[in-house]
């Protein structure tokens, strides 16, 4: 043969796969010259995946944290109120070894005071004598500062600084109603999920203020077998003051009310919070989706030219998946760190609002970056995936046709109605080249309406969550002051 | 037919009753097609638009498979390959031209030419030599970095012949290769292919030109709605 000797001689395999590698560098050389869409792909990309992540953040944040913050805590079913002067301890004890209680604490010594703050009344406060926070029903979480360990000190239930003008580590809270007015100093914050008692001091200093004048009480934690219902809880509160003499039970708080007050702001969140996430997420869906096969149908003739020279359909997924892939891989992954970064204040506010303490938010955001990263990068992935496959599979010489010309007679229908209504010719081009692709016009117009709805919503949202938050927290404060004061004017 | 194995080594190409019918029930584009190009030879292919020359271009090419028949490029049965394996008998096999060039414009000419050659497992060295061989051959070596975009259409033709060849194929297609040039410029490639031939380039060409067809081609074979009509005198290579 007079063929020229051309013979590409055969190499082992890592240098035959260095080889296939470069051949598919050479076929995406082109990137640089492709700045605008690899700028364009990669800033949807980080847009639509942080929006997904903050999504899947609220999703996360709205999943019952106080569920999780009572059984973190082991938090008391029902917290019951005794008049010591009627049930010896002996007697309380002994309900610890009731049939249907599975764990129990106390009693603790409880002084019930007005108190004021700065020189400013600062409302009658339930505080309760214990020697440390931890015990086997209401783990009480310190946030801020230490637990008392002398008389002259006490820790407030609440956020460990809740802003200009209220208590401090370090202030003074003067207590009133008792002889002498003595002084406590704040040295913490501490949170119980039921709100047992308003602020904790040293077992001392109960008893100190209760020889002061203070209503002398105590109170029994406890945790039961079963106590899902109010009615269950009625049965179990009936049994332990059944175990005791008749007027000993004062009163009883169950943990069914305090999930319904601290839930309570998340209540009214919980349907925005759900439709923002939604949204958030088939947004990313929508806009990725569309970009990437978008990329495909505009690199159908490249494609095909890639296919005519001999690359096989495996080489092209991978150079069209590289060519796609890397600017849509680090969008996502900017996303990802975006998304957090937003989801950050978010998830601290809504921990707030549940008041159940800042333990929610290192759990959640650790949790949240590797499974919100995994999620959209297989979210991208099945997304590019499918133009992927079908550039792989698409015949040389189609694509080559197909890329070079828009294929005709799709859309030719609109094409002459909207011809036949003596529009301007650009405005009836216009009009009827939507329909030429039917289904990336559907997801365009799908993601647009989501949009709108998403700053409709945003700009609804601020002003009727005020309000409605503000009526919740008149109704909210009756019941508790009615429970404090109903007992000492009981007796 | 008394050599009939001699004759299956000489052929480059071997169609045996090749029909495409790319919609059922659409008359077939290729119609029980046979026929053969031995090493070395220039075969016109000529006939009216849409009688079925680049559709039968296509499945010498292995761009395409046929709906019935067997196809024989280059000793191998490709009309069963799968598509990768089709691929990568293009690659090393035949070399296309065709008639707007399909050159990549976001890669220079050097990496335009030098790809086919990666892709048939050269690295990425030796193919920048047989580019710059093939660049200094069309005449056109001092555009290797340039973009194509920028190059008048019988330079970008002259690309697509360096691309076409770089892996010394035993077989170069061409559709309609000067359909897009001028008449001086066309004769220029038509020049350089007749060129490519002496030096044993076997050569399938596809022209409405009549005159190219005549003053290049030793065969030409005529398609009229996908049959063969006629064929040409026939002058041994
Ligand atoms: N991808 C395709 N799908 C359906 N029909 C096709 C396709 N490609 C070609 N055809 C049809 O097959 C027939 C032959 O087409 P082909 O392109 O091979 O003709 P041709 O001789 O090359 O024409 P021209 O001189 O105009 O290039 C035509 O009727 C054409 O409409
Ligand atoms: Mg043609």
């Amino acid at each position: 043969m007079n063929r020229p000797d051309v013979n590409w001689p055969d190499v082992n395999w890592p240098r035959a796969i260095a080889r296939w590698l470069a051949a598919i560098r050479t076929a995406t050389g082109g990137l640089r010259r492709h700045k605008l869409q690899a700028i364009v792909i990669g800033m949807v990309l980080l847009v639509s995946t942080a929006s997904a992540t903050l999504g899947l953040a609220l999703l996360a944040a709205n999943n019952a944290p106080f569920q999780h913050a009572f059984s973190a805590q082991h938090g008391a079913h029902v917290a019951v109120t005794v008049n010591t002067a009627r049930a010896r301890p002996a007697a309380l004890a002994a309900t610890t070894g009731l049939h249907g209680v599975t764990a129990a604490a106390g009693p603790f010594g409880t002084a019930t005071v007005p108190t004021q703050l700065g020189g400013q009344a600062f409302g009658q406060l339930t505080l309760a004598g214990r020697a440390s926070p931890g015990g086997p029903v209401d783990d009480v979480v310190l946030s801020a500062g230490h637990w008392p360990d002398c008389p002259g000190q006490v820790v407030l239930d609440g956020p460990a600084n809740p802003g200009q003008g209220g208590p401090q580590t370090g202030g003074t809270l003067t207590i009133r109603g008792v002889r002498g007015s003595p002084a406590l100093t704040i040295v913490g914050f501490a949170n119980s999920v039921t709100n047992t008692a308003d602020g904790w001091v040293t077992p001392g200093e109960v008893t100190r203020l209760q020889g002061l004048g203070a209503p002398a009480g105590a109170q029994m934690l406890y945790r039961f077998a079963s106590a899902g219902s109010f009615a269950q809880i009625r049965a179990d509160v009936t049994e332990v003051s059944g175990a005791l003499p008749t007027g000993a039970v004062t009163g009883a708080a169950s943990w069914l009310s305090a999930e319904n007050a601290s839930t309570g702001n998340g209540a009214i969140m919980e349907p925005f919070v759900v439709a923002f996430a939604l949204i958030g997420l088939i947004m990313a869906v929508l806009i990725v989706g569309n970009v990437v096969s978008g990329a495909v149908v505009a690199s159908y003739y490249r494609i095909g030219v890639l296919k005519s020279l001999g690359l096989t359909p495996a080489q092209v997924m991978v150079a069209y998946l590289g060519r796609i892939g890397w600017p849509a891989l680090a969008g996502c992954l900017a996303g990802v760190v975006a998304g957090n970064f937003l989801a950050i204040p978010v998830l601290s506010d809504s921990a707030s609002v549940y008041g159940v303490g800042r333990q929610q938010v290192p759990w959640w955001a650790s949790v949240l970056a590797p499974a919100g990263m995994l999620a959209l990068t297989a979210l991208t992935a099945l997304a590019a995936l499918g133009p992927a496959l079908r550039a792989g599979r698409l015949s040389a010489v189609q694509a080559i046709a197909a890329g070079r010309a828009p294929r005709t007679g799709r859309g030719y229908a609109a094409h002459r109605i909207a011809a036949r209504l003596r529009l301007p010719r650009p405005v009836g081009i216009g009009l009827a080249a939507p329909f030429a692709r039917p289904a990336r016009t559907a997801v365009s117009l799908a993601a647009i309406a989501f949009g709108a709805t998403a700053v409709i919503f945003a700009f609804g949202l601020n002003s009727s969550l005020g309000r409605a938050a503000q009526s919740q927290t008149h109704s909210a404060t009756v019941p508790v002051q009615i429970q404090q004061n109903g007992p000492a004017r009981a007796r | 037919m008394s050599g009939d194995v001699i004759r299956l080594e000489r052929d480059v190409i071997r169609l045996d009753g090749v029909t495409k019918t790319y919609q059922a029930g659409a008359p077939p584009a290729v119609a029980e097609v046979s026929m053969n190009v031995a090493a070395g030879e220039v075969v016109a292919v000529m006939g009216p638009s849409g009688s079925g020359k680049s559709t039968l271009l296509n499945l010498i090419a292995g761009l395409d498979r046929p709906t019935v028949g067997r196809v024989t490029v280059a000793g191998r049965r490709i009309d069963n390959l799968s598509e990768t394996a089709l691929a990568r008998f293009r690659a090393r096999h035949v070399g296309i031209i065709f008639q707007f060039f399909n050159l990549l414009d976001d890669l220079t000419v050097e990496d335009n030419v030098l790809l086919p050659a990666q892709l048939a497992g050269a690295s990425r060295r030796q193919a920048r030599v047989r580019a710059g061989e093939l660049l200094a051959r069309m005449g056109i070596d001092r555009y290797r970095n340039e973009y194509p975009a920028r190059m008048s259409g019988g330079q970008r033709q002259r690309v697509a012949i360096a691309r076409a060849l770089v892996n010394a194929p035993e077989l170069l297609l061409a559709d309609e290769p000067t359909g897009a040039l001028d008449t001086a410029t066309g004769q220029e490639i038509g020049k350089l292919l007749r060129q490519l031939n002496r030096d044993g380039q076997t050569l399938v060409l596809v022209t409405h030109d009549r005159a190219l067809a005549e003053r290049y081609a030793a065969r030409t074979v005529q398609l009229v709605d996908g049959q063969l009509a006629h064929s040409g005198a026939e002058v041994p290579a």
